[in-house]
């Protein structure tokens, strides 16, 4: 558990983890962006409700992103709906990571946003399955079935390419 | 590619924050931030709140008169009365006499303890009657039989005689009831030596003038007396001799029940109960010191058994409400992740 004095410290050292945390989510660098700079005022807002007892300050941002997060999924969706318009995803126009081969990025776009959120958990961040499981409000057993189907996901993605 | 390898090439892709994000969170953390919440809620904070209204509960219970009884109930009531001190441990040369001079009746109960003997106030003069109770509390059963004797001996010394007597000492308690009679000028001596035959647990005096009764009496008697003369004035027939007889009758009547009017007036009744019983206890209505505090804890004893029986099916209703409620969000949760 890290010891954090003040949000700004907590900010600096966060948001890189933030960050790819919401790029993977959202699987789009630009509502990534947005996401990040509103989760971090959302954080601040709710700073005051941080217990450093019930879990480290990352994994409490990653919550707030992940609540952040869910709320834009939750606009788009009816944004869509409204709009009656096919969801066509141009969000891996772009590319979403560096130093990703293409076939892997592409099989990482076929994944949904859940199995790419056990991922970026799990595999990137690297938090441990109770943590994750937490965040994600399933339990660890689950969590770690859900990776390892992601992941399964990609390895069969990337030997049908290969 | 093994899984080993994937996870490495994952880890090693990281997305490189941009330098407009880094600056807009820079600035978001410049704001002034408040101060991190350490804990809302502790067992600490718990026990700073629950302690006093603990403390007021059972303060308000033990400080108030305990629920519902207070308004009317003869019990209640009754524990919060002062309770009368048992009668007298002190002996009373004399019991308080209340002097009457009128044709009604007047009594006088005195409370043994710290009454001052004062002389009977009966008028010599007037024709009174005098009814005196007696209760004494002795040590035993003996005490029962050798007061009984004492009583009946002092009676006699002054003049009077023992007219009714109910004495039971056969057992480890016993009682005595004496119905004495004493001539109403040694009255005050009787009541002064019997009262030392025990403790005194109640005495009563009653004091009736009949003195009007007996002069309305005489009154009439004169007055048939002087029918009478007349009747024998008139010429004696065989209907005067009747008349004349019917009055002397009357009046023989008449003079005789005054004359055991006055006669029984000459003595005083002393009504004597000796006993072993002991004075009742005061009972107390659950008025010791922690009464409320035990009747507090009974009342909340009452309400957690109220609030287990209804707030237990209330809980499971609201857990699998919450339980439900979780649930459809997690589903509706997963099918917005597994279309994003």
């Amino acid at each position: 558990m890290d010891d954090v004095t003040s949000f700004a410290e907590a900010a600096e050292s966060h948001l890189d983890d933030v960050y790819s945390y919401l790029v993977w989510f959202t699987g789009d660098r630009f509502a990534a962006e947005d996401l990040a700079g509103e989760t971090f005022e959302r954080a601040l807002r709710l700073w005051h409700r941080f217990d450093p007892k019930r879990g480290s300050v990352r994994t409490w941002l990653c919550q707030v992103a992940r609540t952040t997060a869910l709320d834009h999924f939750r606009s788009e969706k009816r944004r869509t709906r409204r709009e009656q318009v096919a969801a066509v995803p141009e969000r891996y126009e772009e590319r979403l990571l560096e130093g990703l081969s293409p076939e892997l990025e592409a099989a990482i776009a076929r994944l949904s946003a859940g199995e790419r959120e056990v991922i970026v958990l799990r595999v990137v961040l690297d938090f441990d399955a109770k943590t994750a499981a937490g965040m994600l409000g399933i339990s660890p057993t689950n969590c770690t079935t859900r990776l390892n189907r992601a992941l399964g996901k990609l390895e069969e993605a990337l030997h049908v390419a290969a | 590619m093994s899984q080993l390898d994937l996870t490495a090439q994952l880890r090693a892709a990281r997305p490189v924050v941009p330098a407009e994000l880094r600056e807009l969170v820079a600035s978001i953390a410049a704001q002034a931030e408040p101060e991190p919440r350490r804990r809302r809620t502790s067992w600490r904070r718990g026990l700073l709140v629950a302690a006093p209204v603990m403390a007021i509960a059972a303060g308000a219970a033990i400080l108030l008169p305990s629920g519902g009884t207070r308004n009317g109930s003869p019990a209640a009531l009754e524990g919060q009365l002062p309770t009368l001190a048992p009668p007298a441990v002190h002996r009373v040369a004399a019991p308080t006499f209340s002097a009457s001079g009128t044709d009604q009746a007047k009594a006088s109960t005195a409370a043994a303890a710290g009454s001052s003997a004062e002389a009977l106030p009966y008028n010599p003069t007037r024709v009174e009657q005098i009814n005196t109770t007696l209760e004494l509390r002795v040590k035993n059963s003996q005490a029962v039989s050798d007061g009984t004797k004492q009583a009946v001996a002092i009676t006699r010394a002054l003049g009077g005689y023992a007219s009714a007597l109910n004495v039971d000492a056969q057992q480890r308690t016993g009682y005595a009831n004496l119905v004495l009679r004493v001539p109403k000028q040694n009255v005050q001596k009787a009541v002064d030596r019997l009262s030392a035959l025990g403790t005194i647990i109640g005495e009563n005096v009653a004091i009736k003038d009949i003195q009007n009764q007996v002069d309305a009496t005489t009154r009439k008697i004169e007055r048939l007396v002087a029918q009478r003369a007349a009747w024998e004035k008139q010429f004696q027939t065989t209907e005067t001799q009747k008349h004349i007889a019917a009055l002397t009758d009357q009046i023989g009547k008449l003079r005789r029940g005054r004359n055991t009017t006055v006669r029984n007036a000459a003595f005083a009744t002393v009504r004597l109960d000796l006993t072993t019983r002991e004075a009742p206890a005061p009972v107390h209505h659950g008025n010791g010191p922690f009464h409320n505090l035990a009747v507090a804890f009974r009342m909340i004893g009452i309400g957690a058994v109220y609030a287990l029986a209804l707030g237990a099916p209330l809980l499971i209703l609201f857990g699998l409400a919450w339980l439900g409620v979780r649930a459809v969000r997690r589903h509706r949760e997963n099918a917005l992740l597994s279309r994003s």
